[in-house]
C-alpha cells in the first residue's frame, strides 16, 4: 500500500514539473518536487532505508516519461545529403590523442589514487574508513582532473598540477 | 577534438559551456564503443541468474534445501572427484537460481532432490556474457582495472555534460523525433542522461571500485604496511580464521542448522569449504540478508560444525559494510525482479546514451566517411553477434568470447562496403530479429518439454517479442 503511493506520487510529481516546464508554473514546480521528495521517506518506510533510497533516486527517470512522451513532436523524416570524405591518417593527431588515452586511463588514476589517499591519510579517520571512502572518492577525483584537462584553456595547468600532487603525495606517503 | 592553443584572453576564451562540450565530445570518442559493449553486455548480465536457468531449463528447480541431501551429494562428489582443490562449495537456492549446486574449483554438479550428482553446470554464454562485461575478455586483473577505468571516465562525461548543455533545464521533457534524426539522438542523449544521472553516478563509481580496489591496495599496502597486502585485505574484509585440526569430513549439517537457527530471516546463497582435506580447513556460510544491500553476512565454522565467528559485515564497521555492499548496488541483485528490472530499463538507457552521443556526433558532420557505417554496425552488430553466439552455443562448444570479437571485425569489414547507412542499418536490426526467433525456435526444438517451463519462458517470451517488434519497425523503415 506505501509503495503503491509512493510510485502514485512519484508520477504525479513528475507529471507536475512537466506541467511546470510547460506552463513555466512556480507552484507546480514546487508541488511536483514535494511529492517527489516525498517518495523518499515513503519507500525507506517501505523497502528499508538502502533498498529505498536506491529506488527513490532511480524510478524519477521512469516517471518522467509520462511528460516526455506526451510533449513529443514527430517530424517527417528529412535525409541530407553528405559528401563522402575518405579517411586521412593523421600520425600528429593519434600520437596527440595517443598521448590523452594514456593520460586520462592510466596516469590519471595513479594521481587520483595518490592525491586521495595521502589526503585521506591526513584526515582523523580509521584506516578501513579512509580506504573504504578512498574507494568512492578516487573515481570522482579522476573524473574532476579529467574533466578539468579537457576543458581548460591552459592544458599545462593541469598537467603540471597533476605533476606536483602525485610528487607531493608520494614524498608524504612513501618517504 | 580538443583545441589545445585557445587564446587566454577572456574575450577570446570560449565559454566554459562551449568547453565543457569539447571536453565531453572528446572523452565520449575515446570512450564510446567500448562504453557501448560494458553498458549493453552490463545491462543484459544483471538477468545472469535467469540466463544460467535459461542455458540448462531441464534441469529440475526447488526453493527447499534438505539438509541430509546435501550431505550426501557432498560426499558423492568427494568421491567422484578426490583431486586436490582449494575450495569446495555448495551452492543454495537462496542465491538467487533455484537449484543446488555442488561445486570445486574446476567443476560443478547440480544435486538432485535424493542427494544424487545430477548433470554438470555449464552456462558458456552467461560466463562469456558476464567475463565481456567485467573484463572486455581481457585478462581477468588488466581487464577489470581497464573497465573500472571506463567507470571514473562515466563520472567526468557526467560532469562535463552537465556543464556542456547550459539548456539542461529549459528542455527537460523535449522529445523531437523524425527530421534528419539529429534531434531525435540528442533528445534521447539528454533526457535519459539527465532523469537517470542519479544512477548514472552510482554506476560509475560502484564499477570504478572493482579495478581500483586492486590499485589502492596496492599503494596503500606499500604506504603503510611495508608492501604487505593481505594485511590491507585484512582491514577491509574480515581475516580468515587460523585452524589446526585433525583431519576429517565438514559437518556441513550442523553448520547448517546453527543458521537456520540463529539467522531464520537470512538466505542462505552458498558455503565454501576452505582449504578441503587440510588442518586448516573451515566451513563459511554466505547469507543474505533482508533490506541490506551487503552482499552477505558470513558465518564461520570449525570442521566439525562447530560456530567460530560472523565476518560481521551486517553490524560490524561502517567501512566494510559499505565495501561489501557494492556488488549488490553496481549489479542490481537485491530486491529480486523489482530491482533487475529497474537496472535493465536504467542501464538500457545508459547504453542508448552510448550510442547516441555518437550518433550526434557523426550527424553534426559536415561530410561522410567510413566510421558512419562501422558505427551503427557495432551498435546493431554487437546484439546480433551476442544473438548468433548464443544460437551457436546450442549446437556446438566454441570459444565464445573469440567469436564475439571476430565477428565484429567481420561485420565491420562487410559495414565498409555498404553504399546506403539506412538500408544497412534495416538490414542489421532485421538480422538481428531473425536471429533472435531462430534463437528461441531452435532452443525450443533443443530442449523439449523443458523449453516450456519458467526457466525458458522467461526469457524467450521477451526475447521473441523484441525481434517480432524489430522485425514490425524493420518493415516500416524500409518502405521509401
Amino acid at each position: 500500500m506505501i509503495l503503491l503511493l509512493a510510485i502514485a506520487l512519484g508520477l504525479i510529481g513528475s507529471y507536475l514539473l512537466y506541467i511546470s516546464w510547460k506552463q513555466n508554473n512556480k507552484f507546480a514546480a514546487l508541488a511536483g518536487w514535494a511529492s517527489l521528495f516525498v517518495t523518499v521517506p515513503l519507500l525507506v518506510m517501505d523497502l528499508g532505508p538502502e533498498f529505498g533510497t536506491v529506488f527513490a533516486l532511480g524510478l524519477p527517470a521512469l516517471y518522467v516519461w509520462l511528460g516526455i512522451l506526451r510533449e513529443q513532436k514527430t517530424q517527417p523524416p528529412k535525409h541530407i545529403d553528405r559528401q563522402y570524405k575518405k579517411t586521412q591518417f593523421n600520425g600528429k593527431k593519434l600520437l596527440k590523442n595517443s598521448g590523452y588515452i594514456v593520460y586520462h586511463l592510466i596516469l590519471l588514476m595513479l594521481v587520483s589514487s595518490l592525491l586521495v589517499i595521502a589526503a585521506l591519510d591526513l584526515l582523523p579517520l580509521e584506516r578501513p574508513n579512509q580506504l573504504a571512502a578512498g574507494v568512492i572518492i578516487i573515481p570522482l577525483v579522476w573524473s574532476g582532473l579529467s574533466f578539468w584537462h579537457l576543458a581548460s584553456s591552459k592544458t599545462r595547468t593541469p598537467l603540471l598540477f597533476s605533476a606536483f600532487v602525485s610528487l607531493a603525495s608520494s614524498i608524504y606517503l612513501f618517504v | 577534438m580538443k583545441n589545445s592553443d585557445q587564446s587566454t584572453n577572456p574575450v577570446n576564451t570560449p565559454s566554459i559551456s562551449k568547453r565543457s562540450l569539447s571536453a565531453h565530445a572528446w572523452l565520449g570518442l575515446f570512450v564510446s564503443a567500448f562504453m557501448y559493449i560494458i553498458c549493453l553486455s552490463g545491462t543484459l548480465a544483471v538477468f545472469h541468474q535467469e540466463l544460467e536457468r535459461w542455458e540448462q531449463p531441464q534441469i529440475p528447480e526447488t526453493t527447499e534445501v534438505d539438509i541430509q541431501a546435501i550431505d550426501k551429494a557432498y560426499d558423492n562428489f568427494v568421491a567422484a572427484y578426490p583431486e586436490d582443490t582449494e575450495h569446495m562449495y555448495v551452492v543454495f537456492p537462496g542465491s538467487g537460481i533455484p537449484r543446488v549446486v555442488v561445486e570445486n574449483d574446476h567443476v560443478a554438479h547440480f544435486v538432485n532432490p535424493d542427494g544424487s550428482l545430477g548433470e554438470v553446470e555449464q552456462s558458456n554464454w552467461t560466463k562469456m556474457l558476464v567475463d565481456l562485461h567485467l573484463y572486455l575478455h581481457l585478462p581477468k586483473s588488466f581487464g577489470m582495472i581497464v573497465v573500472s577505468a571506463f567507470g571514473a571516465l562515466l563520472c567526468a562525461l557526467i560532469l562535463s555534460g552537465f556543464l556542456a548543455h547550459p539548456r539542461i533545464i529549459k528542455d527537460a521533457f523535449r522529445f523531437r523525433r523524425g527530421g534528419t534524426g539529429l534531434q531525435e539522438n540528442i533528445d534521447l542523449h539528454n533526457r535519459f542522461s539527465v532523469w537517470a544521472a542519479p544512477f548514472h553516478i552510482m554506476i560509475g563509481v560502484t564499477g570504478a571500485y572493482f579495478g581500483l580496489t586492486t590499485v589502492l591496495i596496492g599503494l596503500a599496502s606499500q604506504a603503510f604496511y611495508g608492501g604487505d597486502n593481505q594485511a590491507v585485505m585484512d582491514e577491509l574484509f574480515t581475516p580468515e580464521p587460523v585452524l589446526e585440526q585433525p583431519l576429517q569430513r565438514p559437518q556441513i549439517g550442523r553448520a547448517m542448522e546453527y543458521i537456520s537457527q540463529h539467522n531464520p530471516e537470512g538466505s542462505p546463497l552458498f558455503l565454501t569449504v576452505h582449504e578441503p582435506d587440510t588442518p586448516g580447513q573451515f566451513i563459511e556460510f554466505f547469507v543474505k540478508q533482508p533490506g541490506r544491500l551487503i552482499y552477505s553476512e558470513n558465518y564461520r565454522f570449525d570442521v566439525q560444525g562447530n560456530f567460530i565467528e560472523t565476518a560481521g559485515y551486517r553490524d560490524g564497521e561502517t567501512a566494510k559494510q559499505v565495501i561489501y555492499s557494492m556488488y549488490r548496488l553496481h549489479f542490481g541483485e537485491f530486491a529480486g525482479n523489482a530491482s533487475k528490472l529497474l537496472y535493465f530499463v536504467l542501464g538500457m538507457m545508459l547504453t542508448v546514451v552510448s550510442a547516441t552521443g555518437i550518433n550526434i556526433w557523426l550527424n553534426k558532420r559536415k561530410t561522410t566517411d567510413v566510421i558512419n557505417l562501422w558505427w551503427p554496425t557495432f551498435v546493431w552488430g554487437t546484439p546480433l553477434i551476442l544473438s548468433v553466439s548464443a544460437l551457436l552455443n546450442l549446437f556446438i562448444h566454441v570459444r565464445l568470447d573469440l567469436f564475439i570479437w571476430l565477428g565484429l571485425v567481420v561485420a565491420l569489414a562487410i559495414a565498409a562496403r555498404q553504399q546506403n547507412v539506412q538500408l544497412w542499418v534495416v538490414r542489421l536490426k532485421q538480422a538481428l530479429a531473425v536471429s533472435l526467433l531462430a534463437l528461441v525456435a531452435a532452443y525450443t526444438a533443443k530442449s523439449g518439454i523443458a523449453a516450456f517451463n519458467i526457466a525458458a519462458l522467461q526469457l524467450n517470451i521477451p526475447l521473441a517479442l523484441f525481434a517480432i517488434y524489430l522485425l514490425l519497425k524493420g518493415g516500416r523503415q524500409a518502405r521509401p
